[in-house]
């Protein structure tokens, strides 16, 4: 039920292109990739050697999901306080955290007749892999969040959801505010592996900057990518009654099942669709009001189709004349933190009247017949955007970000 | 739409454990989802299967009905790791990427995928009662049951959806979640570590009357606290109770604990707490009825 409007005041951001907002929103502007050669592991021999990864020389903080997690949290807490006041009240983190995938190396290692568990409580829970819900305990612990924290795993839509779940927090009275997004790093082995085997990355090694190709004929999967990303959510009239800038209103959120395929999406979109209508709903609009959308578009064979079949289905003759940006043909896919990372794009787009480029898309597929915004940015006055996750496992989430006039 | 103050119902509420041999099979989709299908899954399946039998409902349940799952720590057997170190390891065994590539890459069977997807259980509970509604996946233990439980309470009483589908399932039986309760400050020994799942089916008390469904347990009483602390500094002691004991009063069981005490429990009232690892503090109080 909701009993307060709100909105974002301040982001943080370590994406592949990007080491905050600003730099990442003007990369998306610009077309920037972040994608290039695997440095992390040597990947020389597998089918795919390309990945977005995060460059980072800063401070460490446990493993790489904690450490992306603490710096977007940092960085949107420095801009949150900017104008000489805190958020009101108790607040909450919601975050959308990376699968447990393990460290093989460290693995060969424990089998060793010489290996001994570390000594210290980090050390022993960073071997083998660190519990995915050890992020959002640091981050509530570093901000002194008195309510306990929310780990979403839902794949590809958990940062998405964790956005979600914390704008119904507030909007229903329930905490002030909020400390929301995702974290993921999946450029390993074994995340390398387990999605390779599943035919869903590209393997355009070659040209990583060219991969991958959402929406066109020749696409061949996603690049896997890494990186965090973290907004803060307040109470409207808390935020103008403390001077805080105002990036965007959560207008509406929706989410759904499937129930269909554990990796193939429902062929007519029927999730998508309810996701979409429901964030619409929940934002009190109807499909005349949105302005642009922020798709999933993974690049994957299957799914491109399906989310423009479903953006037919919700927008009627009126899909055609929405720019649509596909921010993954940048940033690659960082499954958990992609919700999370493409709000923050939507919402840069949102304040700049602009729609980033979809890259690589020279030549669209004839079932993806929709205006993608191929390789160049483009100016767009925006009011509403609308920003799309649908995930491994059938599950879909989908939000509605406002400008808030003065 | 219901009140904010909505009494919350349980009309139905399944368990299964491992040990138990769950067959999952009647209700799978299609015959392809035989081979991906894993412990876990068949667990949370079958303890659902029984709630919404209990509740008098079947499949498909469509669009208003929620599904609020916590998952445990993901399992993975030692055969499956030992298998990715074939022919990718040195002299002194020791990894090498370089290896990996043209040995252990290729024993990596594509099914393993699905058995590390943390929302596996939840996919399958929802595709085969066709669960089409709002949703929450959550980990990994009973602190955070109660999380995925408070989010259905909220979606009832907001009316995001009619009816919500409760689930907690861990998967304990295997090298990787052993071994994570063997490197924590207090571990917990391998012969107290349970698999099982629990499934609760939630109403509100207007929407069980509504449909004549007769209310399993009332929940009389819900608290979540929580204290935040340095992950990688310390651990917070745990402690779990039951009032009156009941079948997961002596051993581990994560997340499916409470969801299968209720569904084993005796008419009168159950009394549930616990102090987590992760610093949420928990207590609920259930008048069970039938």
């Amino acid at each position: 039920m909701k009993q307060h409007r709100v909105v974002i005041t301040a982001m943080g951001c370590l994406m592949p292109n990007g080491n905050s907002p600003e730099e990442f929103g003007d990369a998306l502007v610009a077309g920037r990739s972040g994608a290039g050669p695997i440095t992390t592991f040597d990947a020389s021999g597998l089918p795919t050697t390309i990945a977005a990864e995060v460059k980072w020389d800063g401070p460490w903080t446990g493993d790489r999901k904690m450490t992306f997690a603490v710096e977007a949290a940092r960085q949107a807490w420095e801009r949150a306080t900017a104008c000489g006041s805190e958020p009101r009240g108790g607040g909450r983190v919601s975050l959308g955290v990376g699968l447990e995938i393990f460290d093989v190396a460290k693995w060969a290692e424990m089998k060793l007749p010489d290996f001994v568990l570390p000594e210290t409580l980090a050390d022993r829970l960073m071997t083998l892999h660190m519990p995915a819900d050890l992020s959002a305990h640091k981050l509530s612990h570093i901000y002194g969040l008195q309510a306990a924290p929310r780990v979403m795993i839902s794949t590809c839509a958990a940062g998405a959801d964790a956005i979600g779940a914390a704008y119904h927090d507030v909007a229903g009275g329930r905490q002030r505010w909020a400390m929301a997004g995702g974290t993921d790093s999946e450029v390993n082995p074994i995340g390398i592996t387990a999605f390779s085997k599943l035919c869903t990355l590209s393997t355009q090694n070659e040209e990583p900057e060219k991969a991958p190709k959402p929406f066109s004929r020749d696409r061949d999967g996603f690049v896997m990518g890494e990186g965090a990303g973290i907004v803060i959510l307040e109470r409207l009239e808390d935020a103008r009654e403390r001077g805080a800038p105002i990036l965007a209103e959560v207008a509406g959120f929706g989410s759904s099942l499937d129930a269909f395929g554990i990796t193939e999406p429902h062929p007519e979109g029927r999730g998508a669709v309810q996701a979409m209508e429901r964030a619409m709903a929940d934002a009190g609009i109807g499909p005349d009001e949105v302005d642009a959308i922020n798709a999933h578009a993974t690049g994957t064979r299957l799914n491109d189709p399906v989310e423009t079949k479903a953006i037919k289905t919700v927008f009627g003759e009126r899909a055609g004349k929405i720019p649509i940006q596909a921010t993954k043909s940048m940033i690659g896919h960082l499954i958990c933190a992609a919700g999370a990372a493409e709000a923050i794009a939507t919402i840069e787009c949102l304040r700049r009247n602009k729609v980033h480029p979809t890259l690589n898309l020279h030549d669209p597929d004839e079932a993806c017949d929709l205006d993608y915004v191929p390789l160049v940015a483009r100016d767009h006055p925006t009011r509403v955007a609308m920003c799309n996750s649908f995930g491994f496992g059938g599950m879909n989430a989908s939000l509605i970000f406002r400008k808030v006039e003065d | 739409m219901p009140s904010p103050d909505s009494p919350i119902v349980v009309t139905g509420a399944g368990s299964c454990d491992l040990a138990s041999e769950p067959d999952a099979t009647p209700f799978l989709r299609t015959r392809k989802m035989r081979k991906l299908v894993g412990p876990w899954d068949r667990m949370a399946i079958v303890a659902a299967a029984q709630a919404l039998e209990q509740a008098g409902l079947e499949a498909p349940l469509g669009p208003t009905a929620g599904l609020y799952t916590c998952v445990g720590h993901v399992p993975l057997k030692a055969p499956i790791m030992d298998s990715l170190l074939e022919d990718s390891t040195d002299e002194q065994g020791r990894f090498r990427d370089a290896l990996y590539a043209k040995g252990g890459y290729f024993n990596f069977n594509p099914f393993w995928t699905f058995g590390s997807l943390t929302n596996a259980p939840a996919f399958f509970v929802s595709s085969c009662f066709d669960v089409q509604g709002p949703y929450f996946v959550t980990f990994a233990e009973t602190g955070e049951f109660y999380l995925a439980l408070e989010e259905a309470i909220r979606s009832l009483r907001d009316g995001d959806c009619r009816l919500a589908l409760v689930v907690g399932v861990a998967d304990q039986d295997n090298d990787m979640v052993r071994f994570h309760f063997e490197r924590i400050q207090r571990p917990v020994p391998a012969e107290r570590l349970r698999s099982g799942a629990g499934v609760l089916v939630l109403e509100t008390a207007e929407a069980a009357a509504a449909r004549g469904a007769a209310p399993r347990a009332r929940l009389a009483e819900l608290a979540i606290d929580y204290t935040p602390f340095d992950p990688l500094l310390e651990e917070p002691e745990f402690d779990e109770r039951f009032e009156p004991p009941g079948p997961c009063s002596d051993a581990y069981w994560g997340p499916s604990s409470l969801p299968m005490s209720l569904a084993a429990a005796a008419p009168g009232e159950l009394r549930h707490q616990a102090d987590t690892r992760t610093g949420i503090r928990v207590r609920s109080r259930w008048e069970v009825l039938a």
